[in-house]
């Protein structure tokens, strides 16, 4: 957020803050440096940037309401966030805004005021600040929540394809791109998928998407090793279909990418449900011995009444979780990832993965969710530091064909789940190596 | 020594206490490094004359929990005990604590869930007799066990400046839970053994006041809310992020604030701040003489489960099968002697 763009002054004195610890504080803020004019109008005095270069960007949104995906990211980028131990505000600055649903409760209008950044009425106009050209150094694409209709199989039709074209389209307009973020899974369409990605590719911009699931926080904090050799990847989650399962196939995807040989892509995905799916569970040995270790992670599993903690089983599982959906995928290599959603049973997203010889790694990827344990979904705090280091050093942290590949799952599996029996899917060939370091909220 | 009989010594079994907690885990078993671990030990409950069993017969049927009669023969058979208070402060009845402390055989392990005492004296002799009668004994919540978001490690014997936890909650649980989750970081400390040379109580404005004359610092409240999830005001009305310590908005937003200072000899010292209605998680901040602050928020993961109670069963179990202390008396007497100087006895070992 510029200094400039603030209307009115803290509401706060700063005579109480003591210039000594400040200054002290200072030798703490590792690489950060601060922000010019830090102390004289900025949001707070406790305040970071990682540069002092300043990007604008524009965000592209659904709709913005309290504790909808558009509110997380606008509210970050405006008012900064905690971030290593102090406040941080991104050297990334929001410069423009397109909403596209003003619902009842609406937050648009109330930040748009408060933080004089436009709301344009079309994408080229918040992507060119109402001039002729590209006047922005990065784009946020937030099509999750708001009002859209379904298809035959249940997909919500967000926008996010039709937009990232218009963003495109301005692109080639201008000779120009910047770095993309499109947030959660690319469409619901495959073949859309795939186009997005090779648009990203002709056009040479850096194209980020996905969930906040793989860089949130993990209990305890680890990674999978580069080249283990894998066979196997379970994560157990709640939530809607065509919506929650893909926090769970991320979940999943970012562990399952650092075997041995990396990604090479999907064969075939089956989703069940109910009894259907918990028998197929049981006849999988090794998934069911991944599902138990994956809810030993859980914080939030059910116990029956009168209890405080339920021994994991497949049969307490079953019964506290009838109706759960379960998305079994093999990969191209034999490696297997199967994702569950079992609401009433957990309300977390917890990871088991079996090494060849039996040998599991386990974690809770942690979201202090809002409404539960939280007022604010900070979980997002990562993906947005990711997201401003993309567009500040116009590199992706992590590679896109991830999302790609977890949109595909995701695409087929609620297919596979409304038409019944697996679906091959010989398109989805995708071959990626992961990021060599950790991308996870470690610090 | 194997311990083969553990006995859980209860002063009431209501639905989510830190007693339910802990017994289910040790009946039923508790997740243990990506593992769910069940105890091999024989489980048993002493309860108090007149308690209703039925609270516990699903225990009994369904997971072979007996029920121990405290007669000198059991007493002296039994390898370790879990006193289990019930206000979750020193166990109320003090007389069958050292009973049963004398009457133990020596190198019978025990542990008190909750405090050792409600002062400092109390808990010493409590401490002697254990001692004389060669039992090792040691006293602890669940506080003590917090998850770490990030995982904040510090040496042993780091030399440490001042540190602060930020919390809210009912006075002096509050108080209590956030002084035992700060302790595994600061006890190991260098020169640790220095004596603490004030304690005090603060409500009010007088919490603001020791802010701007310095006894605590404004930085590390700053740093410790910036692990925070659990911001209130505008956070809680809209979803926003706020920098509430930079913006100078805590004092609004905690309308009766309260605060414990307490100093060492040596210049260490470390506030806990209760904000009630600006904060709703606990955080914690720490400085080196360098200028370097480390923070972590002290999670604590929702009911039913609590999962916390998983680490706090398996420091217990641990303890038990080691015979060796997971935290020194030290930390008791510290605790209990705080617990007494916030004016709030409940029951009493004394």
């Amino acid at each position: 957020m510029p200094v400039g763009q603030l209307k009115k002054a803290p509401r706060a004195s700063l005579r109480a803050w003591r210039r000594r610890d400040f200054l002290t504080g200072l030798g703490s803020a590792t690489a950060l440096t601060l922000a010019p004019g830090f102390l004289t109008g900025c949001a707070s005095v406790t305040t970071a940037r990682r540069s002092t270069r300043r990007k604008p960007i524009a965000i592209i949104a659904t709709s913005v309401r309290k504790h909808s995906h558009a509110q997380h990211f606008i509210d970050r980028f405006l008012e900064g966030y905690g971030w290593q131990g102090q406040w941080y505000h991104p050297s990334t600055y929001l410069v423009s805004l397109y909403v596209d649903q003003f619902p009842e409760g609406d937050l648009a209008e109330e930040r748009s005021k408060r933080f004089n950044v436009p709301i344009y009425k079309t994408i080229e106009e918040a992507l060119t600040r109402g001039g002729s050209k590209l006047a922005v150094d990065g784009v946020l694409i937030i099509g999750e929540h708001g009002n859209y209709p379904k298809n035959e199989i249940g997909q919500t039709l967000y926008p996010r394809y039709k937009w990232f074209k218009q963003v495109v389209e301005l692109f080639e307009k201008n000779g120009r791109s910047v770095p993309v973020f499109n947030d959660k899974h690319l469409s619901t369409s495959w073949r859309e998928a795939y186009e997005m990605v090779e648009d990203s590719k002709r056009l040479k911009f850096p194209f980020m998407a996905g969930s906040s699931l793989p860089v949130t926080w993990r209990i305890p904090s680890i990674d999978i090793p580069l080249n283990t050799p894998m066979v196997e990847s379970v994560c157990i989650g709640y939530g809607a279909v065509d919506s929650y399962d893909f926090h769970g196939l991320e979940t999943a995807q970012c562990m399952s990418e650092r075997r041995s040989g990396g990604e090479i892509g999907v064969r075939s995905v089956h989703a069940m449900r109910g009894t259907g799916m918990w028998d197929a569970l049981e006849q999988q040995e090794s998934t069911a011995k991944l599902f138990l270790a994956a809810l030993t992670r859980s914080h939030t599993v059910r116990p029956p009444a009168g209890f405080t903690i339920a021994r994991p089983s497949i049969a307490w599982a079953r019964k506290a979780s009838s109706d759960a959906v379960g998305y079994f995928i093999e990969h191209n290599d034999g490696f297997r990832t199967s994702v569950f959603l079992c609401n009433g049973l957990v309300q977390d997203f917890t990871y088991a993965g079996m090494k060849r010889g039996g040998e599991i790694i386990s974690c809770q990827m942690h979201l202090p969710m809002p409404l539960q344990i939280a007022t604010t979904a900070d979980f997002f705090n990562p993906l947005v530091n990711h997201i401003e280091h993309m567009i500040m050093d116009n590199q992706v942290p992590y590679p896109v064909e991830r999302t790609l590949l977890t949109t595909g799952m995701t695409a087929f599996a609620v297919r596979s789940l409304a038409e019944g029996g697996p679906i091959e899917t010989p398109g989805m060939k995708v071959e990626y190596q992961p990021a060599a370091a950790p991308t996870y909220w470690r610090l | 020594m194997s311990v083969r009989s553990i006995t859980f010594i209860l002063e009431d079994f209501a639905a989510g206490t830190p007693t339910q907690q802990v017994l289910d885990r040790f009946i039923i078993g508790y997740n243990r490094d990506g593992e769910f671990h069940r105890p091999e030990s024989q489980i048993s409950v002493a309860l108090p004359p007149g308690f209703k069993t039925e609270r516990l017969e699903s225990r009994m049927r369904e997971y072979k929990l007996r029920l121990a009669q405290l007669d000198l023969r059991t007493v002296r058979e039994i390898d370790a005990f879990v006193f289990a208070s019930t206000s979750g402060f020193a166990f109320s009845n003090g007389s069958l604590l050292e009973g049963t402390l004398l009457n133990m055989r020596r190198g019978t392990r025990c542990f008190i869930l909750g405090h050792m005492g409600n002062d400092q004296a109390s808990a010493r002799r409590l401490f002697g007799v254990a001692a004389l009668r060669g039992v090792p004994l040691v006293a602890g919540t669940v506080a003590a066990t917090p998850t770490l978001l990030p995982d904040t490690r510090i040496p042993p014997d780091s030399h440490m400046s001042e540190a602060l936890v930020v919390t809210q909650g009912p006075h002096p649980a509050a108080e209590l839970a956030a002084l035992e989750s700060l302790m595994p970081f600061i006890e190991t400390r260098h020169d640790s053994k220095s004596e603490i040379q004030e304690v005090r109580a603060l409500q009010g404005n007088e919490v603001w006041e020791a802010g701007q004359a310095g006894k605590w610092s404004r930085l590390l409240l700053s740093a410790a809310f910036s692990r925070s999830n659990n911001i209130k005001g505008d956070p809680e009305k809209d979803g926003r992020t706020q920098d509430a310590a930079g913006l100078g908005l805590i004092e609004n937003l905690a309308k009766n604030p309260r605060a414990l200072l307490i100093s060492h000899a040596d210049g260490f010292r470390y506030a806990i701040l209760v904000l009630d209605g600006a904060i709703g998680d606990t955080n914690l901040a720490i400085r080196f003489p360098e200028g370097r602050i480390i923070s972590t928020q002290l999670y604590q993961p929702p009911g039913p489960m609590h999962d916390n109670y998983s680490r706090l069963a398996g420091v217990i179990e641990d303890y038990f099968q080691s015979g060796d202390l997971p935290w020194n008396e030290q930390r008791s007497f510290l605790m209990s002697e705080v617990l007494s100087r916030l004016g709030h006895k409940i029951g009493g070992n004394a």
